[in-house]
């Protein structure tokens, strides 16, 4: 019998769940669920778009720029609460994968959706910060720099309102009769996805917001 | 189909997964933003570094970066096949986009003065 096709979760028994979540099995070649080394996969082929759109900032930020760049206008201040709110979410985050696998469902989307919250409100500072950079006069076209910018933090953007849809979509999910421990990995993909959202930002706001300017270093 | 398991001996290779309690999140959460908070201050006394800013700041964000993975994400606690794959990745993107930014001078260099574009040759009908 060949195991390739299976994806079956198994417990050793029905009182296998603990603190530390439930032991799981999967009968896959690898011994990974699929659904989970798919998003390892999915993430590791961000990791080289991401790295390519940085590439693309920094080679456009050291070009000799014409008019504003979005440099010359950053809110650090503002950007920070903005980067403290996206870093407590991934806290937020693992708490509610922590609560499904003690089965505590009303707990865990609680803080799905503070998670969701969070993420909204960073979504909601960044439209903030783009409208108010456009209203100074650095738009996509401006220049080299404010085009990288745009298209760097922009991209981001959409990775974190595409977060929030999933996380928005695993609250629904969890309304179902029968969502509990056994689907906790729903809720651990999720949060793979979210967690690699913000380390995303951990790197784009000191390389785009903290580094100082090309010409001293960097 | 149902197959046994020791929890206590099992490894993660065997889909045991050890996750770290709720308290040890919060105290990862909070190191975090104590880092943070030093990458923000180090941007604003920048001058007092010098050009030891940028390597204080992107070492920063790099230990940020990995205790996220490693916790928050569980890779450090998870099957070793996820973090090669992982780490693959990463490796293989620095590596790439380092020696180009190096090659093409946006790193380790001062920014190049525009070179001179040749003049169009006139088109010639006929």
């Amino acid at each position: 019998m060949t195991q390739v096709a299976h994806d079956t979760q198994v417990t050793h028994d029905d009182h296998a769940v603990d603190d530390h979540g439930p032991h799981v099995v999967h009968e896959t070649t690898t011994g990974i669920s699929n659904v989970k080394l798919a998003m390892w996969g999915f993430l590791a082929s961000d990791c080289l778009l991401f790295g390519g759109l940085i590439t693309v900032y920094f080679l456009y930020r050291a070009k000799p720029q014409v008019g504003i760049v979005p440099k010359d206008i950053y809110d650090i201040p503002f950007t920070s609460i903005t980067s403290f709110i996206l870093l407590m979410s991934s806290l937020t985050m693992v708490l509610a994968l922590s609560a499904i696998n003690r089965g505590e469902v009303r707990n865990m989307r609680i803080w799905l959706i503070a998670t969701s919250l969070l993420g909204s409100v960073f979504v909601g500072a960044q439209i903030y910060e783009f409208t108010s950079f456009i209203r100074e006069g650095v738009t996509l076209k401006s220049n080299f720099a404010s085009s990288a910018f745009f298209v760097l933090t922009g991209f981001h953007g959409v990775h974190v309102f595409v977060g929030i849809v999933i996380l928005l979509s695993v609250v629904v999910m969890s309304k179902r009769p029968g969502f509990g421990v056994a689907k906790a990995e729903n809720v651990e993909v999720a949060g793979l996805y979210w967690h690699f959202v913000d380390v995303v930002w951990i790197l784009l706001f000191v390389l785009v917001y903290l580094l100082p300017a090309p010409s001293a270093g960097l | 189909m149902t197959t046994t398991t020791n929890p206590q001996t099992a490894t993660p290779a065997e889909g045991h997964l050890v996750h770290p309690s709720d308290r040890k999140y919060v105290m990862i959460a909070l190191i975090l933003a104590a880092i943070t908070m030093v990458e923000i201050g180090l941007y604003y006394v920048e001058d007092s570094f010098g050009d030891a800013t940028a390597p204080l700041l992107i070492a920063g964000s790099a230990l940020k970066f990995f205790i996220v993975v490693a916790y928050f994400m569980h890779l450090k606690f998870d099957h070793p096949l996820l973090r090669r794959m992982f780490t693959t990745a990463l490796v293989l993107s620095t590596i790439v986009y380092l020696v180009i930014l190096t090659s093409m001078g946006a790193i380790f260099g001062r920014p190049s003065a525009p070179r001179p574009q040749p003049e169009p040759a006139p088109f010639v009908k006929g």
